[in-house]
């Protein structure tokens, strides 16, 4: 190839047309190979690359959504809007970028769903009592609850469901969170305390209730 | 560090996510506010039993079925654009077998001809460099003297002056599309003067300037083509000294007004430190 190519400067002008005729055929068969295996051969990149984090994408999508059926819809949409960008994805986090599709495809359905809790408009006054009588000592007692923990996660608007199912249950950067809530590095650290304020809030009330 | 800035950083720090200093500096709060520890220790503990009681929802495995199955359903659809479902393998490896028919069986004429005009190529390619070299190596000798000449007539002698080899070097790199090597031969007698961009054979190159008592050298640099690989020659034009020599990669044509022996031992040398590099 190179010395076909090479060969293009040693004609001049003259030659124009036979070495475009050579560069031509030079090319034809590599175009050949390559681009008809790409699909098949994509596909099997494509899933190399992102079914392993194929739980990760459905345990965010099951939080935000929280119905079984939405997670899993959400999901299979999620791959298959990855698949169709990613031969734009050059990065090395594969997790993270289809975690932050899989966020937006969530959201998607959540907004066409009207969903209430998109945002931390948040009433105070019904999950802001009644547990004041409830020391950290206590809800520590409770934390490790698996159901109570739900039922108070689920409580939380999604934003603050999303912010602690990356950080607790994938263990992500904040840089990383930041890149797939697409807020500033600066406002994870906050949001993140918030969320775990509220989810204690949450627990204690629950706790509370119990009583 | 005081109690209401630890506690807006808790969460920061719990996390690891904070710089060495500010971590620094809540240590040492801690270590001072009973308080505050306590709160620590408190949310340390909360977080990490919240985190491990907090139900993972794994994938079951026939979201990975139908996932998979949706992967194949889309690209067989991309590649027979007719929208109906069907099975991905064997559309894959028959559109496969089309496309080979179709180099190998019908386009053989085709083959035939470019193999000819490939041939035509290799000949005219090899024969008439050959019969054009001198007059070419002329015209090019021309133009590097007058390239040497312009830099020191015009005040433009390098556009990076620096005598050291690490802020030239990456200066070219960043404005040529290859890589040359510089190297300071101030102790061989010859001082690493700058570096500069030029333009010479129809390509941009990279010139380094050295120095030689009081004269300068030089020394034009661009990837080698492979039809210029040829012994080390040196000319004499218009009082200007040549020499020209070609490495695995560069074209090298150094230029000046020393000797010829000078410029062969600069040769020597630039040769020596670049191999050891």
């Amino acid at each position: 190839m190179a010395l076909l190519l090479n060969a293009e400067h040693a004609f001049g002008l003259e030659d124009f047309e036979s070495t475009a005729k050579i560069v031509k055929f030079a090319i034809v068969p590599k175009k050949h190979e390559e681009p008809d295996q790409s699909p098949k051969e994509e596909l099997m990149s494509f899933e190399a690359a992102m079914l392993p984090h194929l739980d990760a994408a459905h345990n965010l999508a099951r939080w935000l959504l929280r119905n079984e059926q939405d997670a899993q819809d959400v999901v299979q949409e999620a791959y298959l809007r990855a698949f169709k960008s990613f031969g734009g994805f050059h990065g090395s986090n594969g997790r993270a970028w289809l975690l932050t599709i899989v966020r937006n495809t969530s959201y998607t359905l959540l907004k066409k769903n009207h969903a209430v809790d998109l945002t931390t408009t948040f009433d105070e006054e019904i999950h802001g009592s009644g547990h004041e009588s409830v020391s950290p000592a206590t809800i520590l007692e409770h934390a490790e609850d698996a159901e109570l923990v739900k039922q108070a996660m689920d409580e939380l608007p999604a934003e603050f469901r999303e912010i602690l199912a990356l950080r607790h249950q994938e263990g992500l950067s904040y840089k990383e969170i930041a890149d797939i809530a697409q807020i500033p590095l600066g406002t994870v650290m906050s949001r993140l305390a918030r969320a775990r304020d509220k989810l204690k809030e949450c627990l204690a009330a629950r706790i509370g209730k119990e009583k | 560090m005081n109690c209401e800035e630890t506690t807006k950083l808790m969460d920061g720090y719990l996390d690891g996510e904070l710089d060495a200093i500010t971590n620094q500096a809540i240590e040492q709060h801690l270590r001072e506010c009973h308080n505050c520890d306590q709160a620590y220790k408190t949310q340390r503990s909360l977080i990490r039993a919240i985190g491990n009681a907090t139900p993972y929802y794994k994938a079951p495995s026939e979201l990975r079925e139908r996932i998979q199955s949706s992967l194949r359903k889309e690209i067989a659809e991309q590649s027979n654009g007719s929208g109906i479902p069907v099975d991905a393998r064997p559309l894959i490896a028959k559109e496969h077998a089309e496309s080979r028919s179709i180099l190998f069986g019908t386009s053989w004429n085709w083959l035939a001809l470019a193999a000819a005009i490939v041939f035509a190529a290799v000949i005219v390619w090899n024969v008439v460099p050959r019969l054009q070299r001198p007059a070419a190596d002329q015209f090019l000798a021309t133009q590097l003297i007058a390239s040497h000449v312009r830099s020191l007539m015009a005040n433009h002698l390098t556009d990076v002056a620096s005598s050291d080899q690490h802020t030239v070097k990456p200066w070219l790199d960043a404005k040529l599309d290859f890589a040359p090597a510089v190297v300071d031969l101030s102790t061989d007698g010859f001082p690493l003067i700058g570096g500069r961009l030029d333009y010479l054979d129809n390509r941009p190159v990279a010139a380094l300037i050295y120095g030689r008592r009081k004269h300068f050298i030089n020394l034009f640099v661009w990837p080698a083509g492979s039809n210029t690989i040829g012994a080390a020659n040196a000319m004499s034009h218009q009082g200007y000294q040549l020499l020209h020599w070609v490495d695995s990669d560069f074209n090298y044509w150094a230029v000046s007004d020393v000797n010829a022996n000078d410029l062969q031992t600069f040769k020597n040398k630039f040769e020596e430190q670049t191999s050891r590099h």
